[in-house]
């Protein structure tokens, strides 16, 4: 009958789909090549989160100088070794003898991917750019730069106001960026609609929180070391959801793996995971004298552990960093008691300095005991409200449990948390930063009295002090000896507890070769390849 | 059917304004300063007041209200803080949740339909306890956790499926089924059970009517009675359930985007609020709110041609 | 004496003979029974959780993370090394909470407002029906994500969020109860007696609309519990370290690899919690539908 054979079509079509789609899997497997790299294909990376506004002058977001990285070079640049490296310049800067004229002379004959020649007039451009476009985000990086000349079609002199050896770490970053003045006259605040800058790779289009799609420049000007015809951004925010798609080969690159992947992708032999220990760090700010906002009045905010610097050590030697890196990292992250990472050249200031990686409960509880506080004390503390952030507050709240502190948490939203944080509207919060070569970038604007971004409210004469001392200071060596003394009342006052560094591990597949990673933890694909 | 019509579109437009009013108020109540929403690393005060100008978050409210509609009703629904058009944002991630939700009402019609008469015709035999059951389960079950499990399953133990993402359909047609089935089975399955158990129910009232009885008495075979009778049954039904369930479909096409990693229109929505991307929010919402008055505008006039009394009466008779 | 006591059985006879009736017909469903005793285990289950669970849901135990099932761990240890079954029984919780208190707060806005509009009619009517229609057009997630931008993420705020946004649904159906029980010939026999409106409402709308009511709250509470369930995964709702079905599903996102029964146990949770208050609903709504014979 009509019907029965209907049925029997719609199984049969049924059972065909279901074999197309299953078998459409075995389609996605590839053999991989010969050792050369060949020229050609698109790699798609797949970013933890969708980057902020494309404009150098204006962006603030770490994932977003992943994407400037291919797109838009600068003045210089990092090599493995966290080195400053000349990149659109010609070589390192020379200074005047009194260090406040910084002469740069820059590389010649390249253009922008627009065509236009890349000269002084350009990069003068783009700095005053960086320092007088209102809502510009560079502004703070370059405060000590008063004017910017040329001299000649390739040298550029910057004017400061005083000695700031921080300088040229600024300028390898988005500050260093310059753009196509062509551009910035033809789109002005809309630059990040259609950003054209010098880079081995041009914008093509954008779909937010879906995709960036970048492709191969034709006047870079070392365009035969660029081997893919376009890149591809992809976001992917969930970390399981991207270690998926990366093994089964829907990207190539993966952003940062989540710490419970590591151990199947490492196991994977079609990937490899490219790692490198973050310049940053991750910890807990604590509000000592942030009652009125950023940028206010600073005045004791009156909670037991704003009142006393020992509850606060107690505080922080209760905490077992060990048990935190195994728990809610298993192993994958790098404890540690101070703001610069092992391995950088600032680690050196400290020194002598004990470091206890595990629990220190005796001592915490003598510290508690004699502060005449009565217990529990009680302490709130804002983390995120993503499952690593909810493991890491759980372990928190049982360790400093053991010391007589009852730990609330306040899971919140990250942008809320940021403004709750500016207007001093907390008592303690679990938050990182992602890391600056240059020293003075991990601890000035926190723990400076007129720090751009000093949540705890910490007002120390000695220590504003020592980080003013070492932004003038000339030598590796006296800028060290600066910061130690800095530390000293830092870990002293514990305006910020200091827990570990994060270890960025990105996935990439065996098929392409020549993507990097360096201790600032930015994916480096421009020169790579597929094999 | 005329003056039916205008007050049916009339109540349209109002509800979509009332909506607009409604979106506007709701966004500009969400706590977090929006001008630090861009998962900022810096945070100077004279850049966020900079900000908030150029946005106009320091006009009066209802003059912002205003310029918004205002854009908005010529086709602009502005640029979100990242510089990029709206608009355009909305035109390429909602054909994919449209696919997604297409994909999940074709599944959950054939199977709540099929299910339905199969338990209506069966009734009180084996195979009407097991499509209820189904039903019942089809309701029950997190959906959002079936499609976890379907994943640890289908994509992370028998690699069978992609675990996530999504491939266009105009790039290749087979990546772009096999990405969305398991997301459409998840979403349909909610439809399913409700479209069970309403064809059942009024299959079953059809079933037992006088005209029936008498079609089976002048010997008209059981397929043609039940055919035509399941038809045209259908056609009421489905429409007026998909209608009611428009909102948990799209609910549910929120939190499935989610699960999956599908840049869709649902995640859209979440994205903004989690951003305070007060443009992006406001423009998206209006549309979801427009979408659902528009199709339940549509499925209403449907219902109302499909049954005629409605017209004269204005309610159900 | 007997004639005394049978004038009181036969004054007695019409409401309790009902409710006699009633239990019959339902202790003859054995799945609706099912589901009263499951239902019932759950709301004991998160009343007496302390006396209940094996171990204290929130102690971390370094030394047994992700613990197989064992004698000492029936369901085995989470990712934190804290119990996994008492976690699902302090669970239950906020699930019931969240179910019976958001169909409570739903059941108190639009029980008067929908009563109000059908049986006034008029100007009201109108104006309620176009208010519900705003609130329909707004997907109920993204009023929920809304509400828990704007107040805070929370038990709390979720089970508001939960029961304003099956309010929209209800009112529709109080209405259309109103509508169609002020046709009804004791209704207009009241009303031609000179009753006052609100005698009327109370003594014979209210009343004939209770079994609708029930049935829907018995529908409502399931889909509250699912609802809270997905408030707490996008962490809208229950904050961790606070057990939840819905925060233990989102905890276990990263080790589906290592783990996947951290996301097993607490999906089967809420699936048995909302199936069983789905059949009992199914089980009332057949037992007061006048139309059924058994």
């Amino acid at each position: 009958m009509r019907s029965i054979r209907a049925r029997g079509a719609l199984v049969g079509g049924a059972a065909f789909l279901a074999f197309a789609l299953v078998a459409g899997a075995a389609a996605q497997t590839r053999t991989s090549g010969s050792n050369s790299v060949r020229n050609g294909g698109t790699l798609t990376i797949g970013l933890a989160e969708d980057p902020d506004v494309l404009d150098p002058t204006l962006a603030r977001t770490f994932v977003g100088r992943m994407v400037f990285l291919h797109l838009c070079e600068k003045l210089y640049d990092l090599n493995s070794k966290l080195e400053i490296v000349p990149q659109l310049a010609a070589a390192l800067p020379t200074f005047s003898a009194d260090k406040q004229t910084v002469t740069i002379r820059l590389r010649t004959g390249i253009r922008f991917n627009d065509g236009t020649p890349f000269n002084a007039a350009a990069v003068k451009k783009s700095l005053d750019r960086h320092k007088t476009l209102p809502r510009s985000t560079r502004a703070s990086e370059l405060a000590p730069v008063t004017s910017i000349d040329t001299s000649g079609a390739n040298t550029v002199i910057l004017h400061l106001n005083s000695r700031y050896s921080p300088i040229t770490a600024q300028l390898t970053d988005r500050s260093g960026m310059i753009m196509s003045p062509k551009q910035l006259d033809a789109l002005g605040d809309r630059f990040a609609t259609d950003p054209v800058c010098v880079g081995p790779f041009m914008f093509k289009d954008r779909t937010a929180g879906d995709h960036i799609t970048l492709t191969k420049s034709p006047y870079y000007y070392a365009k035969n070391k660029v081997h893919l015809n376009s890149i591809v951004f992809k976001i992917i925010t969930d970390p399981s959801a991207r270690s998926a798609n990366l093994r089964s080969g829907d990207i190539q690159v993966e952003d940062r793996i989540q710490s419970t992947d590591i151990p199947t992708i490492a196991r994977d032999k079609n990937l490899r995971i490219i790692k490198s220990t973050s310049i940053g760090y991750q910890g807990i700010t604590i509000n000592i004298g942030n009652k009125n906002g950023l940028g206010k009045h600073y005045e004791n905010v009156g909670t037991a552990i704003a009142r006393s610097s020992a509850l606060r050590r107690a505080f922080s030697l209760a905490l077992d960093r060990r048990a935190i890196n195994k728990v809610v990292f298993g192993g994958t992250v790098v404890p540690d008691c101070f703001p610069w990472a092992p391995g950088s050249p600032w680690y050196a200031a400290t020194k002598g300095i004990t470091c206890y990686k595990t629990a220190q409960v005796k001592a915490a509880q003598r510290l508690v005991d004699g502060s005449g506080v009565a217990k529990p004390i009680e302490v709130t503390m804002m983390i995120g409200t993503d499952p690593v952030a909810a493991r890491f507050g759980a372990l928190v709240q049982s360790e400093a449990a053991k010391a007589g502190f009852k730990v609330t948490l306040a899971p919140t939203e990250f942008v809320t948390a940021l403004s709750r944080a500016d207007a001093g509207n907390f008592q303690t919060f679990a938050v990182g930063w992602s890391g600056r070569i240059d020293a003075d970038g991990n601890v000035y604007q926190f723990a400076h009295s007129k720090g751009s971004q000093n949540d705890s409210g910490y007002v120390d004469p000695l220590a504003d002090l020592t980080l003013d001392n070492a932004r003038k200071a000339a030598t590796l060596k006296s800028r060290i000896t600066s910061y130690r003394a800095f530390l000293k009342r830092a870990l002293r006052d514990l305006p910020i507890i200091y827990l570990y560094h994060p270890v960025n591990r990105h996935g990439v597949t065996r098929k392409v070769t020549g993507v990097q990673t360096f201790g600032d933890g930015l994916i480096r694909a421009q020169f790579a390849g597929y094999k | 059917m005329g003056g039916f019509l205008l007050r049916r579109v009339g109540a349209a437009l109002i509800v979509l304004f009332l909506a607009s009013v409604l979106v506007f108020a709701g966004v500009r109540a969400l706590p977090g300063d929006p001008a630090l929403a861009l998962g900022a690393e810096e945070r100077d005060p004279a850049v966020l007041a900079q900000i908030r100008h150029k946005y106009h978050l320091d006009e009066p409210v209802p003059l912002q209200y205003a310029r918004w509609v205002g854009l908005a009703l010529r086709g602009d629904l502005g640029t979100d803080q990242r510089e990029l058009a709206v608009g355009h944002t909305i035109v390429t991630r909602l054909p994919i949740t449209l696919e997604l939700a297409g994909l999940a009402i074709l599944i959950g019609t054939l199977i709540g339909i099929a299910a339905g008469v199969i338990a209506a015709v069966r009734r009180g035999k084996a195979s009407d306890y097991g499509a209820t059951t189904f039903a019942l389960v089809g309701l029950s079950v997190p959906h959002f956790w079936l499609g976890i499990m379907m994943i640890i399953l289908f994509a992370v133990k028998w690699h069978w499926l992609p675990a996530g993402g999504y491939v266009p359909l105009h790039d290749d047609p087979i990546q772009n089924l096999r990405h969305l089935l398991m997301p459409a089975i998840v979403l349909g399955t909610g439809l399913s059970a409700v479209l069970m158990r309403q064809m059942r129910s009024s299959m079953l009232t059809s079933l037992g009517a006088d005209y029936v009885r008498t079609a089976r008495a002048k010997g008209l075979s059981e397929w043609s009675v039940v055919g035509k009778h399941a038809l045209r049954n259908s056609l009421i039904t489905v429409s007026t359930v998909i209608g009611l369930q428009l909102g948990a479909l799209i609910s549910g096409a929120v939190i499935t985007e989610q699960i999956f990693g599908i840049a869709g229109f649902g995640r859209l929505t979440i994205d903004a609020v989690n951003q305070r991307d007060y443009t992006l929010l406001q423009g998206v919402v209006l549309v979801a709110a427009a979408g659902y008055v528009v199709v339940n505008l549509a499925v209403d006039l449907l219902y109302s041609y499909l049954n005629p009394r409605i017209r004269v009466s204005g309610r159900p008779a | 004496m007997s004639y005394v006591d049978t004038a009181a059985a036969i004054e007695l006879s019409p409401r309790a003979r009902r409710r006699r009736l009633l239990r019959k017909r339902f202790l003859r469903r054995p799945l609706a029974i099912a589901g009263l005793v499951v239902a019932l285990a759950f709301v004991l289950a998160a009343i007496f959780a302390p006396v209940v669970a094996p171990h204290d849901p929130s102690t971390i135990d370094v030394n047994a993370l992700l613990a197989a099932p064992s004698h000492e761990h029936l369901l085995g240890t989470d990712e934190l090394g804290r119990d996994v079954l008492s976690r699902i029984i302090f669970g239950a919780r906020a699930s019931i909470q969240a179910g019976v208190l958001a169909t409570l707060l739903a059941m108190l806005i639009a029980v008067p407002i929908g009563v109000t509009a059908g049986y006034f009619r008029g100007w009201l009517d109108p104006v309620v029906a176009r208010l519900t229609d705003v609130l329909l057009a707004f997907p109920f997630l993204i009023l929920a994500v809304g509400l828990a931008a704007i107040l805070g993420p929370s038990l709390l705020n979720a089970t508001i969020a939960l029961g304003v946004g099956a309010a929209p649904g209800l009112i529709r159906i109080a209405r259309g109860e109103a509508l169609s029980l002020r046709e009804e010939d004791y209704v207009r026999a009241a009303v031609a007696n000179g009753a006052s409106d609100a005698s009327i409402i109370v003594r014979h709308v209210l009343p004939n609309m209770l079994s609708t009511l029930i049935v829907q709250a018995t529908v409502t509470i399931p889909a509250a519990i699912i609802g809270e369930a997905v408030l707490s995964f996008l962490g809208l709702g229950v904050q961790p370290p606070t057990p939840s079905w819905g925060v233990m599903l989102s905890a276990a996102q990263p080790y589906v690899n290592e783990a996947p029964r951290l996301a097993l146990f607490p999906g089967l949770a809420i699936f048995f919690c909302s199936l069983s208050f789905n059949l009992l609903g199914d089980g009332l709504r057949d037992v007061l539908d006048p139309r059924t014979t058994r």
